[in-house]
């Protein structure tokens, strides 16, 4: 449906809802309770893991296993969770400042799991590079406008939540192998005790480098 | 510069201890039992300026460790336990070996005792009882060097002490040879019999009896599994065939007194290829304490006030951003203080008893392998005679068998009597499918115990009692882990 069909109305409040929640996110009060909402969501799923029936059907168990899920939880979910502030170059500090505080809150309820035993320790230097690079590519959208923000997420979520599904399509539909994925995808890299650092440190890097010198956009 | 200086000196003496390897041997060579603690001459040089030096005799999963006196000399010589096996090292200080192992693999056999031969006279032990391909395998030792402890004596059926000198054995050698004989090894004595100290606590022997070889008349000690022969040096001397009158003693004791060989493999120390271990348990399941509920709720609560109180104080953000950060790495280095599950350690026991109070226990302990890979020994631990040896098991577990003399437990049920391979009405493996069923007294972790060693033992000429729900005197225990007993069984050869 091109937007010449859309109902009488409909997409005046399209565009009206768009500019809301744009003139939400440039509020810089939306990042302050970020990491609270990191925190509250890790320690929910926690609490999730351990209800016997979740822990059933996930194959986990009361010990290290515990730990883990929450960390692969806190990975995928960072692009999801992290809420910058859409603005100017001096936005960007801030949404820095917030990707990091988020990294810490998060690391804090991985590292309260580690009662249950488990890699939590080792795998902060991964969590740091996820968190970079996830605030660095919807730092940059945010440099530009909300739905530049919501686009980065599809494609963070494409990027480091799918290639397990497209490795499994292009064996199952073209012969070919998508292991060589695995470099970008965390929890992938994590599942298999091979994560690769250098590729989130170089997007986190450029797209951070990107939302500090882009000019800022004048609009009307 | 002067404290540059001092170091140097101080550290030059610590650099240089080392191993003669030219003068460092297997004293057992060129003989040894793979799998088995064999003694090790170990010769160390470069002492200069210290005290004491701590050698590490390692094995896979395994650490000895001895303090060697230095006393202020450039050299010292120690006799140590080294596993006769590929992964054998020893270690002082930074420095590593492998020693050269024996080149001889001997194997045990009923027919032919593996056996230490200590004696005054060297030469004249070579005479009476020789090395032989039918015989026993010998190896020869000066008495004045009799072990005080019996790990190095593992390896070996039989000690032989020829003493017509009346020349007191050296300390410790009571206690070596009490130890060995409970683990079911057996003591041969022609002449003196006196020991270097008094006072020693062991258990006493059974009653003697008066068996005879060949004419000569001997004294009969049983001793647990084990058991202590003594004759006089002169009848000895005077007899005819005297090594087949030892040989006939040997095999005494190795055939249960049976006129012939039993059918099998005698049981020796040597770690199993499969050993008892019930299927593990799993891991102990973790519960948060209060401290994770403490912190979780200070990291709810300075997530939600932090901003809010820093925005009360200062209009710019970053300040509340850098005030989180830093509560929650606070938190979050809390949360590394909490009690881990400690690894669950299982533990099973063989009791080996025979005549007489003293008895012997091959414990069989399982642990993850969260815990470590490398249990040690201290050889100067006067408490505790423990012998530990690495055990295959599946990945992700450690295991060793563990022998200890002279400990002994308590019975919890009716002894169930094994003669020529039927346990009652039942076939060895039927009352072993039952015990794997609870259809008797051997339920759980002890089925796995019967069964494994009906197996390996039930053959022609093996008799015993088994009795189930053995409890030993002392547990077993290795720090940071939670100790779970599978249990125990206790097996007490009956001679023909």
């Amino acid at each position: 449906m091109s937007n010449s069909q859309l109902p009488t109305g409909a997409w005046e409040t399209v565009t009206q809802n768009s500019q809301i929640i744009d003139a939400a996110l440039r509020r810089p009060e939306i990042m302050k309770f970020n990491a609270l909402l990191v925190v509250s969501v890790l320690l929910a799923l926690g609490g999730l893991f351990a209800l016997p029936g979740v822990r059933q059907a996930a194959g986990l168990g009361l010990d290290g296993s515990w730990q883990l899920a929450v960390i692969h939880a806190e990975l995928a979910l960072a692009p999801l969770l992290y809420l910058p502030v859409v603005g100017e170059r001096r936005s960007a500090l801030n949404n820095l400042l917030g990707g990091a505080s988020c990294w810490a809150a998060g690391g804090a309820v991985v590292l309260l799991f580690g009662f249950a035993g488990g890699a939590g320790w080792s795998t902060r230097a991964l969590s740091a590079c996820v968190w970079l690079a996830v605030s660095g590519v919807l730092a940059m959208g945010a440099r530009r406008d909300a739905a530049m923000v919501q686009r980065g997420r599809v494609l963070l979520l494409a990027l480091l939540a799918l290639p397990a599904l497209w490795h499994y399509l292009l064996l199952e539909y073209a012969g070919a192998t998508g292991a060589h994925l695995r470099a970008i995808s965390p929890n992938w890299g994590l599942a298999t005790n091979q994560p690769a650092l250098w590729p989130l440190l170089l997007i986190g890097t450029l797209c951070w480098v990107g939302a500090f010198a882009l000019p800022t956009r004048r609009t009307t | 510069m002067k404290w540059l200086l001092l170091m140097v000196l101080l550290g030059a003496p610590l650099a240089a201890q080392s191993f003669d390897e030219a003068r460092s041997r297997f004293l057992s060579a060129p003989h040894g039992r793979t799998g088995t603690w064999a003694p090790y001459r170990v010769e160390l040089t470069g002492l200069e300026g210290l005290d004491t030096v701590t050698v590490r005799s390692v094995a896979t999963g395994v650490a000895l460790e001895k303090q060697v006196a230095a006393g202020g000399l450039s050299r010292a010589t120690v006799v140590v336990p080294v596993f006769v096996h590929d992964s054998a090292r020893l270690q002082v200080g930074d420095t590593i070996i492998r020693p050269e192992l024996p080149t001889r693999r001997v194997e045990p056999d009923y027919a032919r005792a593996y056996t230490a031969v200590f004696s005054t006279d060297p030469m004249y032990a070579r005479g009476v009882l020789p090395s032989t391909p039918t015989g026993a395998i010998c190896d020869y030792y000066a008495l004045d060097e009799f072990f005080g402890d019996w790990r190095l004596l593992d390896g070996y059926d039989a000690v032989v002490v020829f003493n017509p000198t009346d020349l007191r054995l050296p300390a410790g050698s009571q206690r070596a040879i009490a130890d060995f004989c409970s683990l079911g090894g057996v003591v041969l004595i022609a002449g003196s019999f006196r020991f270097g100290e008094s006072g020693v606590n062991v258990p006493a022997p059974a009653e003697p009896t008066l068996p005879v070889f060949r004419g000569v008349q001997a004294l009969r000690y049983g001793y647990g599994a084990g058991a202590i022969y003594r004759f006089g040096f002169n009848e000895l001397r005077d007899s005819p065939s005297a090594h087949l009158v030892l040989g006939d003693a040997l095999h005494d004791h190795m055939w249960f007194a049976a006129n012939r060989a039993p059918a099998g493999t005698p049981e020796s120390r040597i770690p199993p290829t499969r050993a008892p271990h019930p299927s593990p348990l799993p891991r102990q399941a973790a519960a948060p304490a209060p401290l994770f509920w403490g912190l979780a709720g200070a990291l709810l609560l300075v997530c939600g006030l932090a901003p809010v109180i820093a925005g009360r104080v200062t209009r710019r953000v970053e300040v509340g951003h850098l005030a989180l950060i830093l509560a929650c790495l606070g938190i979050g280095g809390g949360g590394l203080a909490q009690e881990l599950p400690l690894p669950v350690l299982e533990v099973s026991a063989i009791v080996h008893a025979g005549e007489g109070e003293p008895a012997s226990a091959r414990l069989y302990v399982q642990v993850d392998d969260t815990w470590g890979d490398l249990l040690t020994v201290s050889l100067d631990d006067d408490t505790t005679r423990d012998l530990p040896r690495h055990v295959g098991v599946q990945p992700g577990r450690r295991a060793w068998a563990i022998d200890r003399p002279l400990t002994s437990g308590h019975a919890g049920g009716k002894p169930a009597s094994l003669r020529q391979g039927q346990v009652g009405e039942l076939s060895f493996r039927d009352f072993a499918t039952q015990a794997h069923r609870g259809g008797n007294a051997y339920s759980g972790g002890e089925a796995y115990l019967l069964d494994w060693w009906l197996e390996q033992n039930a053959y022609r000429g093996r008799g015993a009692l088994l009795t189930p729900g053995q409890s030993l005197d002392r547990g077993f225990a290795l720090s940071n882990t939670s100790v779970i007993w599978r249990g125990a069984i206790r097996v007490t050869t009956i001679r023909e």
